[in-house]
């Protein structure tokens, strides 16, 4: 089993079509100089050694400008000093969804969607098919969601097309890669498309 | 002298009985009613009348109402709409209870022929059951004067429907499986006699046990839901409602409206009183059948004792769909079940006793079961391995089942054709046996709900400004309005005890800018206009104020822009208010019902109640008790009681606003709907961020 760093996986993601945040790898001070992202920034420690970057204390949120974006970057550098790290645009407005693969023992590679967050929680509101899967089998899945209604122009003007499109992405690098587990989590979905804001990756050996 | 006689006493126990229509003809209606009557062993005074007279079934007929030569306590009415119209008069002059059979009335549309047959029983203070029923049978008294199937067999399952067909229908399942009822009652259009006073009855009578009820529609939900709160202990209710949602009777200006499908009340309802409602017509009968035949279990503990392993998991998995709990002390199912079964069986519930079990294995198993004082309840599973063993099972079943009938054992035989008449067998004796696991399942948590009867807590005396709010509605009743203005809503909650944050009308920007210097900053500000709905589309919302320079910026952008985009809207001001902390959003809302009134709901707020519909209803006012059982009810419940790592939300502020709204809107019942949204909540207390109200004729 292999992790990949968030910037790794998230490369990877990005290679297939899988729109992510703008984001750039920083290692020292230095780096941080000629950022060219927009305000306000997440700042996340990159590694395959932190699967659960939140829970370590790896992510600090709503960076509005330079000098919280240093003192940040100082902060999070002392906790892991050995460690490589993300700045990234944060994205603000849209509903969260989540999506993954599983290599089930039984059934093989696995794609999931669900509504994120506490709908994932507490509603378990999530849909699964056997890969490969067709356009109909991912409209179902969002059909099969209890919340599934807000893809069909429920109040915000959602494109469900976007989650389509980025289903059929995710099952194609699943049968094009060997990789055992894969969670974006959140995908933030909105007007202007959707954003996978965090991705974790594991292949096989 | 018998004291506290109810009144229905001679509708259920007639000393005489009139039919009106009576018929010498085979296979019409009047004649089937009078060989039921007969057949059924009735020992009161019968008066057929038809006009032809002669005898029928031996028994002299009158040719003339007016000959009746009492005032019956029951007379059947079989004649056609027009004839029953033009003789009601006469017939309520000589009777107490009248069931008019007859068809052809409001249901098709003739009302005023069902306000003739009223009118004239008012008159007489006679009471109407129907009109079009099937009749009325009564192992009381006995009488069955129903033109449905005769041969009734007595028994403790009484049966209200309001469809005729299903009632007949009832009858003859019951025949089949030698089911036994006290009481079968149509009621029809419901014109006069409804349910509530039936129910009454019935909770009180001594030969009935559970009530299966079947109902469509009704207009009365208070009265009903006060006689089930009212039932005995030891009488029981099921209730088959159809017809679902016909949300479009309803105003849906709220949110609360529109989430309240008549059906979504209805359920609560039946949850607030307690009342087990079965989904479909299947379960329904299963359960009424498996209450009216089983004691109640005494305890949790439930144990599946089968042949095969596959049909135990099957069971298992059932049973915990349904929230049924598996004996779990492996102690005790060691000591119990070990020495009845051979070495590769397995005592771990589902209890295994092997494809070889044959009856006698079955026999000892079950005897070890019923003695065993933990186990409070029994699934018995039996996978079909050839119809000579089958007979032996089906005598140890009998056996153990009669010996030990001190807790409830439900059978399911599995299998073809020789299973399926072991199952009759054992229904004809008495014995819940059933074709499929999953009904037996089911059967069993109707025992277990059935008596669910809760505690109902009581209502405590809170202070409220009953003057204000009055003035308050007063006031927009006198300009003609019927939706509120927030700060008007605000205000009546504020007058309630709600916890509403600061907030002022400003008329002029001095005082925008006063209030806001008051409130603290930062405020946000609101454009007030009864004819702005929606405020942030026209600019009409500055959130997170900060200065006095910044009232002044805000006041004149909201005021420009409401100008510009709603240049005929009537403005009132501008609201300024104090800026609430995120806190976890709920909605607390009521509305008005067609047959409950006054009802609550609460959820959780945003997406959650509009995609989810994870919201909850109760008939209002309600005790806090109750209210916390409402606010456990939503899925998201979690979110409130703390989950990852997250602090417990203030359930009791959220109580505490249900039941004042609760009470606000069993008061001033010209309150039609009312959306408090969101109700921010925090780990202490809970603020109004925003309410709306509307007004109605006062009912």
């Amino acid at each position: 089993m292999k992790v990949l760093a968030e910037h790794e996986a998230k490369t990877l993601v990005s290679r297939y079509g899988i729109d992510v945040p703008r984001f750039r790898v920083v290692e020292r001070e230095e780096d941080l100089e000629n950022i060219d992202l927009r305000y306000p920034l997440v700042l996340k420690v990159s590694s395959p050694n932190i699967l659960h970057k939140t829970d370590v204390g790896g992510v600090i949120l709503n960076i509005t400008s330079k000098e919280m974006l240093l003192s940040s970057f100082r902060s999070l550098k002392e906790k892991f000093p050995d460690e490589k790290f993300m700045v990234e645009e944060m994205e603000t407005r849209g509903v969260e969804i989540i999506a993954g693969i599983i290599d089930d023992d039984a059934f093989g590679k696995c794609i999931m969607v669900g509504m994120g967050g506490i709908f994932t929680e507490i509603y378990r509101d999530v849909a699964f098919r056997m890969i490969p899967i067709n356009e109909e089998d991912a409209e179902e899945m969002l059909a099969e969601l209890k919340a599934g209604k807000i893809f069909s122009g429920y109040r915000m003007n959602l494109n469900r097309d976007d989650v389509i499109n980025m289903l059929m992405k995710m099952a194609r690098m699943a049968e094009e890669m060997r990789i055992k587990q894969m969670d974006l989590n959140p995908v933030i979905v909105s007007e202007s498309g959707i954003k996978a804001v965090d991705a974790k990756i594991i292949m096989e050996e | 002298m018998i004291l506290n006689v109810h009144p229905f006493e001679p509708f259920f126990n007639p000393e005489s009985v009139a039919v009106i229509g009576a018929s010498h003809t085979e296979g019409k209606i009047g004649n089937m009613v009078m060989k039921n009557i007969v057949e059924s062993g009735y020992r009161g005074r019968i008066y057929p009348v038809n006009p032809k007279g002669g005898k029928i079934f031996g028994i002299p007929v009158l040719d003339d109402i007016s000959k009746i030569p009492e005032r019956v306590d029951l007379a059947i009415v079989v004649v056609p709409a027009k004839v029953a119209e033009s003789i009601v008069d006469d017939v309520a002059a000589k009777a107490k209870y009248i069931v008019v059979i007859t068809s052809g009335f409001s249901e098709v549309g003739n009302v005023e022929g069902e306000k003739k047959l009223l009118e004239a029983a008012k008159k007489h203070a006679a009471r109407i059951l129907g009109p079009n029923v099937f009749g009325i049978y009564s192992a009381r008294a006995p009488i069955n004067a129903t033109f449905g199937p005769g041969g009734i067999r007595k028994g403790n399952i009484a049966v209200i429907s309001q469809s005729g067909a299903l009632g007949i229908a009832m009858i003859g399942r019951a025949a089949e499986e030698n089911m036994g009822l006290s009481a079968v009652v149509s009621i029809g259009n419901k014109a006069d006699i409804n349910e509530v006073e039936l129910l009454s009855y019935l909770f009180k009578d001594t030969m009935t046990k559970v009530v299966f009820l079947y109902i469509e529609g009704m207009e009365n939900g208070r009265e009903f839901l006060e006689v089930l709160k009212r039932r005995p202990k030891e009488k029981h209710i099921i209730v088959l409602k159809a017809g679902r949602s016909k949300a479009g009777a309803r105003a849906v200006a709220s949110h609360t409206g529109s989430l309240a499908g008549s059906d979504a009340i209805f359920d609560a309802a039946m949850r607030q009183a307690g009342v087990l409602r079965a989904e479909g017509l299947e379960d329904g009968l299963n359960w009424v059948t498996t209450v009216a035949l089983s004691p109640l279990p005494k305890g949790r503990n439930v144990v599946i004792v089968t042949n095969g392993g596959g049909l135990g998991v099957v069971a298992a998995d059932a049973c915990e769909k349904y929230g049924l709990h598996l004996m779990d002390d492996m102690e005790v199912l060691k000591k119990t079940f070990r020495d009845v079964m051979p070495e590769f069986g397995s005592y771990k519930n589902p209890v295994d006793i092997t494809g070889q079990a044959g009856g006698e294995e079955y026999r000892k198993a079950l005897e070890r079961a019923f003695k065993e004082p933990s186990i409070h309840a029994v699934l018995a599973l039996y996978c079909d391995r050839g119809d000579k063993e089958l007979n032996d099972i089906k005598d140890a079943l009998m056996e153990v089942h009669k010996k030990y009938g001190n807790k409830p054992a439900l059978y399911t035989l599995f299998g073809g054709e020789g299973a399926s008449s072991i199952i009759k067998e054992l229904r004809r004796e008495g014995i819940p046996a059933f074709s499929e696991v999953e009904d037996a399942v089911s059967s069993l948590y109707a025992l277990y709900k059935v008596r669910e009867k809760k505690e109902e807590g009581e209502m405590d005396e809170v202070e409220m400004d009953e003057e204000r709010i009055g003035k308050i509605i007063g006031e927009v009743a006198e300009e003609g309005r019927k939706k509120l203005l927030s700060h008007e809503a605000k205000e009546i909650l504020l007058a309630a005890g709600v916890d509403v944050p600061k907030f002022h009308l400003a008329k002029t920007l001095e005082e925008a800018i006063k209030a806001a210097s008051d409130i603290g900053y930062p405020v946000a500000m609101k454009i007030v206009s009864e004819d702005i709905v929606h405020k942030t589309d026209v600019g009409g919302v500055v959130l997170n104020v900060g200065s006095e320079e910044e009232v002044a910026e805000a006041y004149e952008a909201i005021m420009e822009s409401c100008r510009r985009n709603a240049p005929k809207a009537r403005i009132r001001g501008i609201e300024v208010m104090e800026m609430l902390p995120q806190g976890v959003e709920t909605i607390v809302g009521s509305t008005t019902d067609a047959s409950f009134g006054k009802v609550v709901m609460f959820g959780l707020g945003g997406i959650y109640v509009e995609v989810m519909k994870d919201v909850a209803f109760r008939i209002a006012p309600l005790p806090r008790k109750e209210i916390k059982r409402m606010i456990r009810e939503i899925e998201s419940y979690p979110l409130l009681a703390g989950v990852r790592g997250e602090r417990r939300k203030d359930i009791d502020a959220i109580v505490d606003v249900i039941y004042r709204v609760g009470l606000l809107v069993d008061k001033f019942k010209e309150i039609e709907e009312l959306d408090i949204n969101p109700l921010m909540v925090y780990e202490r207390g809970a603020k109004v961020a925003d309410a709306r109200m509307s007004i109605g004729v006062k009912k």
